[in-house]
Order: structure tokens, then sequence, then C-alpha cells
């Protein structure tokens, strides 16, 4: 766990700074984070956006891990069903990242190519060993 | 602005008199802090701050967006990496 601590830690913390800044909305988990701080606010969340929606994201994810807790449970392999839910965490996560590229690829697409695009790469390299236990 | 009752606008001297443009302004100066701070053996952390201290200035006096996006970015990427690393 190595280099993916890392990245959970930086892009969590990235991703929490952009949203009280008010630079980031409309991602999986601002949408989540809107709800917990403002849950009487609920009805306003719900916007037509072009592509993927946020609320398919989160239906997809919600059954997901209801579906990696159920099989983990019914098979008897526990770390099967922390697994499942740690990796649709970790999409989420990827999903929030892009909205953070968006935010600054929105002021400086140039800049924003050149200091994302490695990362991004990174993250998917990452997620492969953590997978394959050679993290 | 300068004008009669406030004639020595530094900032407005050394952005719009002497380089001409705020963002070129920004990058000189980054250019200058940053070898002054190289020459001078600083840590390179206290080199990124002296920028991300030149940026927060220029945020204040012209709010960009594009600066307070680099100043989030910076500020956040160098804060949770060494809180990941001092975690270890």
């Amino acid at each position: 766990m190595g280099k993916l601590s890392t990245y959970i830690i930086v892009m969590s913390g990235l991703m929490l700074l952009f949203y009280f800044t008010g630079l980031t909305s409309g991602t999986p988990n601002s949408t989540l984070l809107d709800l917990l701080l403002a849950p009487e606010s609920m009805p306003e969340l719900d916007e037509p956006e072009g592509g993927i929606s946020k609320e398919a994201i989160l239906v997809f994810e919600g059954v997901a891990i209801t579906a990696a807790i159920v099989v983990g449970i019914v098979i008897g392999n526990v770390e099967l069903a922390l697994f499942g839910a740690f990796a649709v965490y970790f999409f989420n996560l990827g999903w929030d990242f892009l909205g953070v590229f968006n935010a600054v690829r929105a002021v400086n697409p140039v800049f924003a190519i050149l200091i994302f695009a490695p990362i991004l790469l990174l993250y998917v390299i990452t997620m492969l060993e953590w997978m394959r236990g050679i993290d | 602005m300068i004008n009669q009752s406030n004639f020595f606008d530094l900032y407005d001297i050394f952005v719009n008199e002497l380089i001409g443009d705020v963002i070129l302004a920004i990058i000189v100066s980054l250019i200058v802090i940053w070898f002054l701070t190289i020459k001078a053996r600083m840590p390179f952390q206290l080199s990124i701050l002296f920028g991300i201290l030149l940026l927060a200035i220029f945020f204040a006096e012209t709010n960009i967006l594009i600066i307070w996006v680099f100043i989030v970015l910076s500020v956040g990427t160098m804060f949770y990496y060494l809180m990941s690393k001092a975690f270890k």
C-alpha cells in the first residue's frame, strides 16, 4: 500500500480543497458531500447534464458495493466484500480527480494536461499494481 | 492607478509600466525569485512557498481565477503529499 495510500491522501485532499473553494461541483463525491452538509437541499441537486450523469454513477456504485458485500458474505469471503467496496471507492475517487482536472483545464488547458496527464496515467498503473498485490 | 494622490504605486509601476502584462509579470517574478532562492541555497520547499506567496500577492491584487486555481492546486498537493509521507 505504498503508492496507493499516497494517491488516496493527495487525491482526497485535493478533491476536498477544490470542493470547499467552490471550484468543482457535479462530481459523485461532491454530490455526496452536498447531501451530507445540506440534506435539506436534496431536490435542488437533480440537474441535467451531458454525458453520464452523477446519479447514474452513484446508482451503479451503490449496486456494485451491495453486490460485492452480498457475494462476499454468501461465499464466506469477507476480504472480497472489503476489496469490492474499496475498489468502488477508488473508481469514485477517479471521477472526482477528473473533476479537479476539469477545473484546472477550464482556466488553462495546456498546464492542466501537462500536470495531470502523467498523474492520471500513473493512477491507473498504481491501481493495477495494488490489485496484483505488488504495490 | 498612478495619479496625484497615489504617485508611488509599486504594483502599478512594476506590472503596468515596467513589464506591461500581469501573467508576464508573474512569470518574470517567479523566475527571479526562484533564481535568487536557488542561489541562496534555500530548501526547495521554501522556494516553492516563496512562489506561492508571490502568486497570492498577485491574486489579492487582480482576482484572476487562474492564479487561485494554481494556488489551491500547489498548496494542496504539497501539503497532502508531505502528510502522506509523515504517516508512513
